[in-house]
């Protein structure tokens, strides 16, 4: 009898204890994503300590990696975006059906763009090591989800427009419009800005027109936006690239 | 592209740098165009209608033989440019009688102004309409619309000119077409120089000119060539003979600051120039200093005594605060002091919030820090300590410290200080100063340099005696052939006899007067002196200023009864006696950032009435350019040369050049000429400048 | 009025003189006093004696950057094979090998370096030949200094004594030419104690545009020297 009313107490006194944790149990307060995996913070960490789990690999490129917040409103609105743009793009492309090719890069930049994650980008300098040593380059995260999206190093530059993304090799000395020549041949005429993204919390437009042009360089992995030259935009469409240049705000680039 | 010191603190550029914590990527620079001979944005004779950046100021210096110029060219807004050139004509003697002034070459000055009148883009060029030397004598003055159109490396320009610049005459004045009366250009000027002389402007003969740039594949040479629209049959320096109307020249960019160009012009003559150019957002020098504490993430326990000598002395280390008076309530505390070092209002709060953060009980919520000035409280920040270390510490993502800070007038303090640092009683001061003036007939550069030494006694935070004794160290003002010009005008002479107060005496009292200030109400200060007030006048007067804590708008008044002082700068004066004073505002106006302009209403020293106008703009880095103009009801006869009064001034904070942060400033003024009308007394103390902190606007 | 003014002269250079007693604490003289000091009389080598290195519990190296003086480092973080070396003012140097590899802090960093081929210090000091050679991929913070490729190949290693903390070291010298992306060339020189290979000394320089860097080991020294020498005074 004795034995028995021992073990209920303990079975009981277990059971509260289980009952006690489970209900104490909270979720954490920060959830960052990494290499598809989920990483949570009881405590909002500071950002050292976020990158340092991601900085074992020493092959990390910091200077293109990206930290995204994933918020549910900005989401809904991005995605309300998505939807408005590629409803454009396939006007567009039926306007100009008389002219395949430029029907067909705009269809093809539409399908890439379906395909697009959007998320909100933070404009934080990403470096562990500055991270780990200057405070003013350590801010605590606030509560939420985030995504953080460390790359190994991009040898290229990359261009979205008219016919969604191009690639060019970088090399060292060549200008912002020299890039855009190999990118687009002769079809760039009529673009007087590029834009080039995450370069700053707005985009930073870059002169490559011959009568602006002048010697900007661009370090590797950059990401920039060329818009849809003007005679492609009748008048009902003279926004798209405005609308283009903010959901491109919101990619993660891969 | 400097590569920064280890162990040499800079915390105060870098920290101004990245305060969203986003290292920002440096951009290619603005294209910078080289200047032309006579100053300002073009190719060798030529102006075109390209501009600088904004803030871009050029010094210049060109030799052609027969001309000679130094020029100074500032680009005050994106869509103006203006430019100041003195011009020593080599073949002319200043003057016939070498008792007045020896073997000195003809010398002139000029102002030229230009506006953009459309930007360039893809189908359109580039348009500036320009007005040159019509400040002066106008001996190269023009109008003129210039085009510019750019193509991959060539700059293509061309424009038309009138007077100086369409002599060659190659078009019909479009203006003729319209109205007779611009097919003739009237010579002459109006009232006695120095006026702008609209009734002769886009009159006369009118020429086409062109030009165009190539920028080599070799970076730092640029090539020009133009067609010059000038027949050099009307030159101040006489006839000049003109084999050929196109003009070349190279261009050689040393670095971003200097280039040095070679021209031929007229297919027969030589040039050789030098500028020197930076810009005045950008005109900064790197920092050593203490760097702002790291607020940690556990503060001080609500026990922690406080040494308030020690709170003290940490303040003036680390963030050039100097405490007057002190007291820590079990909530607050209240500072009382001034600044030393700090001209970024955002960099001096920061720095002493660190410290307040780390050094009081985390019981302290509130920080009232008062700056001071001429013992006067002159305004409250108030720091919400729990906002402030959220921010010093980073603890979200967008922290920021605007929601942190406020400012207002300060409240009155009611309890008892814990700790005051008395500042009555006797101070000292020495200062360095400097006068030059150009263009004299003795000597085109006159200088006087030396020291202000003052004395004093405070009595109270009202009251005081203050005296200051001018002490030339080097001048040649002792090289004067006359001290009193040949102009009678009738107007009496209240400023044209300096030269007879800056010679004589190497050591002379500049000012002895006795000042009582205060601050009447809140917004309101007034003060009163009486003595010798500067070095041409003696009397006593008094201002009033409201002047509400950051606000655009100030007003004051001033009323004061001088007399003449004598020659020898002690304290005997003449028999001219003068009420004068002025309602003055100051505004800096919503519509357009970063601009100040005065505007005084009154009676001058001469007893003649009228109002100054005076415009500053204040760039980035915290130099100031002005300008000023006085218009009075007499006429430019009774004025004499120069019409009016008209000076500029360029004001730049001395941290600019030295190492260490630091809050003063000085002054390069550049008055063309000044005479009797227009002037007003020098005040030896300005309310507005003692309530700077209120509204800072040169900071 | 003349003559009497004439004496004063000398009074008035003495009074100039005297300027900076006069005006009391005034922020702006004082700035202009820490400028022309800096200018005229640099600060000093900041160095450490035996006694004081003894004592630190982390690793010490002495930093000399262009011609700056030269600034005391501790080894902040050891990882992934990088030592991470620290300043007073928060900036890091990171070391491969003895090699720079990346720094932060500066208006001008090296964000980046990518070997191709080994590099000859990471090999044992015996195995370093004259004719190692590899090749580097540097990126700068500024985007006109990305994707900078540079050769590097060891030209000599010869017997050099050096001193260090008033002791004579066995060290060996082993030069390497750098052919920078401009194509200009520099010598960098690392000095090894001969029988344990490690590095005490080197003299570095990373690009063309960027000053010479002379890094001295001084911990790793102290470590080589006997247990009485290291704690004598």
């Amino acid at each position: 009898m004795r034995s028995e009313l021992s073990l209920l107490r303990r079975v009981l006194a277990g059971l509260c204890l289980f009952l006690t944790a489970s209900l104490q149990a909270q979720s954490p307060a920060v959830l960052v994503e990494l290499n598809g995996q989920q990483q949570g913070y009881f405590q909002q960490p500071r950002l050292a300590e976020v990158l340092l789990a991601a900085s074992s690999d020493s092959r990390v490129y910091w200077p293109t990696a990206q930290l995204y917040k994933l918020d549910p409103k900005q989401l809904v609105a991005a995605e309300q975006l998505r939807g408005a743009v590629m409803e454009q793009l396939r006007l567009l492309s039926i306007h100009w059906q008389a002219e395949p090719q430029v029907a067909a890069n705009l269809m093809q930049l539409r399908s890439q763009l379906a395909n697009w994650r959007l998320a909100q980008p933070l404009f934080l300098a990403l470096d562990p090591d500055l991270s780990r040593t200057r405070a003013e380059f350590n801010p605590r995260l606030d509560a939420g989800m985030y995504l953080l999206q460390p790359k190994r190093r991009p040898g290229f530059i990359t261009l979205t427009g008219l016919g969604g993304d191009q690639f060019v090799e970088h090399k060292a000395g060549t200008l912002a419009y020299q890039y855009l020549t190999q990118a687009y041949g002769i079809d760039h005429r009529g673009v007087d800005d590029i834009y080039w993204l995450r370069a700053g919390p707005t985009p930073v437009k870059l002169p490559v027109a011959s009568w602006n042009r002048n010697l900007q360089q661009l370090p590797p992995g950059s990401l920039l936006f060329v818009p849809v030259p003007a005679k492609w935009l009748p008048e009902p469409w003279q926004d798209l690239n405005q609308q283009l240049l903010q959901l491109l705000q919101s990619r993660v680039y891969k | 592209m400097k590569w920064l010191d280890v162990n040499v603190f800079r915390w105060s550029l870098l920290m101004l740098a990245c305060q969203s914590a986003w290292a920002a990527v440096e951009l290619a620079p603005l294209p910078v165009y080289s200047q032309l001979n006579q100053g300002g944005v073009g190719l060798i004779q030529m102006p075109t209608a390209r501009m600088n950046a904004d803030g871009d100021f050029s010094l210049g210096y060109r030799d052609n033989e027969e001309y000679r110029f130094w020029t100074a060219s500032m680009q005050l807004f994106p869509w103006m440019e203006t430019t100041v050139r003195y011009t020593d004509v080599r073949t002319r003697l200043y003057s016939d009688d070498p008792g007045f002034s020896g073997d000195q070459t003809f010398k002139d000055k000029g102002i030229d102004v230009k506006f953009r009148l459309w930007q360039e883009s893809a189908w359109s060029p580039a348009v500036s309409a320009g007005f040159r030397d019509f400040g002066g004598t106008g001996f190269f003055e023009s109008e003129y619309l210039a085009l510019a159109k750019r193509w991959g490396d060539l700059d293509l320009h061309v424009g038309i000119g009138w007077g100086y610049l369409g002599h060659r005459g190659n078009i019909n004045n479009p203006f003729c077409e319209i109205a007779e009366r611009f097919c003739e250009r009237p010579s002459g000027y109006r009232g006695s120089g120095g006026g702008f002389d609209i009734q002769r402007f886009f009159k006369g003969p009118a020429a086409i000119y062109g030009g165009v740039e190539y920028q080599t594949p070799w970076q730092p040479l640029k090539l020009q060539l133009e067609y010059d629209s000038n027949t050099y049959k009307f030159d101040q320096a006489g006839v000049l003979i003109q084999d050929s109307a196109w003009n070349y020249a190279a261009v050689y960019r040393y670095n971003d600051q200097l280039d040095l160009t070679l021209s031929r012009q007229r297919g027969n003559t030589m040039g050789f120039g030098v500028n020197y150019r930076f810009n005045f957002h950008t005109a900064s020098q790197i920092k050593i200093a203490v760097a702002p504490r790291i607020v940690p993430d556990q503060l001080p326990a609500a026990t922690k005594q406080v040494e308030r000598f020690d709170l003290s002395h940490k303040l003036y280390y680390e963030a050039g605060f100097v405490v007057q008076k002190y007291q820590l309530l079990p909530d607050t505390v209240i500072l009382h002091g001034y600044s030393l070092n700090y001209r970024n209002q955002d960099e001096f709060i920061n720095r002493i919030g660190r410290v307040l953060a780390t050094e009081l009980p985390e019981t302290v919520k509130s920080y009232r820090v008062t700056e001071v000035s001429g013992a006067i409280p002159m305004v409250e920040t108030v720091i919400d300590a729990d906002k402030f270390v959220h921010y010093a510490r980073r603890d979200s993502l967008d922290a920021q410290l605007a929601p942190a800070v406020s400012r207002q007038h300060p409240a009155p303090v009611t309890t008892d200080w814990a700790m005051i640092v008395d500042n009555s009683g006797f101070y000292t001061n020495a200062d360095l100063f400097w006068i030059q003036t150009f263009g004299s007939p003795e000597r085109f550069y006159m200088y006087q340099g030396g020291l202000l030494l003052s004395a004093g006694y405070h009595l109270d935070s009202n009251w005081s005696l203050n005296s200051t004794v001018k002490v030339n160290v080097l001048t040649n003002f002792d090289e004067f052939k006359f001290t009193r010009d040949a102009f009678e005008t009738g107007v009496p002479r209240v400023r044209t006899l300096v030269r007879e107060y800056v010679q004589g005496n190497d050591i002379g009292l500049e000012n002895l007067f006795g000042l009582w200030k205060s601050d009447l109400q809140k917004d309101w200060y007034a003060q009163a002196y009486a003595g010798v007030l500067e070095t041409m006048y003696s009397g006593g007067g008094a201002e009033v200023l409201y002047r509400p804590v950051d606000s655009r708008l100030a007003v004051g008044v001033d009323v004061n009864y001088v007399g003449q002082r004598d020659y020898d700068r002690t304290f005997g004066l003449f028999d001219y006696r003068v009420l004068t004073g002025h309602v003055t505002a100051y505004w800096q106006p919503e519509f357009i950032e970063d601009v100040m302009l005065k505007i005084s209403a009154g009676r001058y020293l001469a007893k003649d009435h009228g109002v100054t106008v005076d415009f500053s703009r204040r760039f980035d880095s915290g130099i100031v350019v002005g300008a000023y103009a006085t218009k009075t009801n007499l006429s430019a006869e009774e004025y004499g040369e120069g019409s009016f009064t008209k000076g500029f001034y360029l004001s730049f904070p001395f941290d600019v050049f030295s190492i260490s942060p630091s809050i003063g400033r000085g002054q390069l003024p550049w008055i063309p000429i000044s005479r009797d009308g227009g002037q007003q007394l020098n005040r030896p103390s300005q309310l507005f400048g003692l309530t700077d902190v209120r509204s800072p606007f040169s900071k | 009025m003349r003559s009497c003014c004439s004496t004063l002269t000398s009074a008035r250079w003495l009074l100039l003189a005297c300027l900076p007693l006069l005006s009391q604490c005034s922020g702006t003289t004082k700035s202009y006093q820490n400028t022309l000091s800096y200018v005229l009389f640099p600060a000093p080598d900041h160095q450490l004696n035996r006694v004081e290195l003894a004592k630190r519990p982390y690793d010490t190296l002495y930093a000399k950057v262009g011609d700056l003086p030269q600034a005391v480092l501790v080894l902040a973080y050891d990882e992934h094979g990088q030592q991470k070396w620290l300043s007073a003012d928060r900036a890091l140097l990171i070391l491969q090998q003895g090699r720079l590899v990346k720094t932060t802090g500066f208006s001008l960093d090296l964000v980046f370096s990518a070997r191709q081929g080994i590099d000859p210090l990471s090999k044992p000091l015996a195995q370093i030949q004259v004719g190692d050679h590899f090749e580097r991929v540097l990126d700068w913070s500024a985007a006109q200094h990305t994707n900078q490729l540079q050769k590097l190949s060891i030209i000599s290693i010869e017997a050099a004594p050096l001193e260090l903390l008033q002791q004579q070291f066995d060290a060996v010298l082993v030069q390497e030419q750098v052919t920078f992306a401009d194509q200009s060339t520099a010598i960098n020189q690392f000095w090894f104690e001969r029988r344990s290979g490690r590095l005490l000394q080197s003299q570095q320089q990373a690009a063309a545009f960027a000053p010479v860097m002379k890094l001295t080991h001084i911990s790793s020294a102290l470590k080589l020297l006997p247990v009485e020498v290291q704690s004598a005074f």
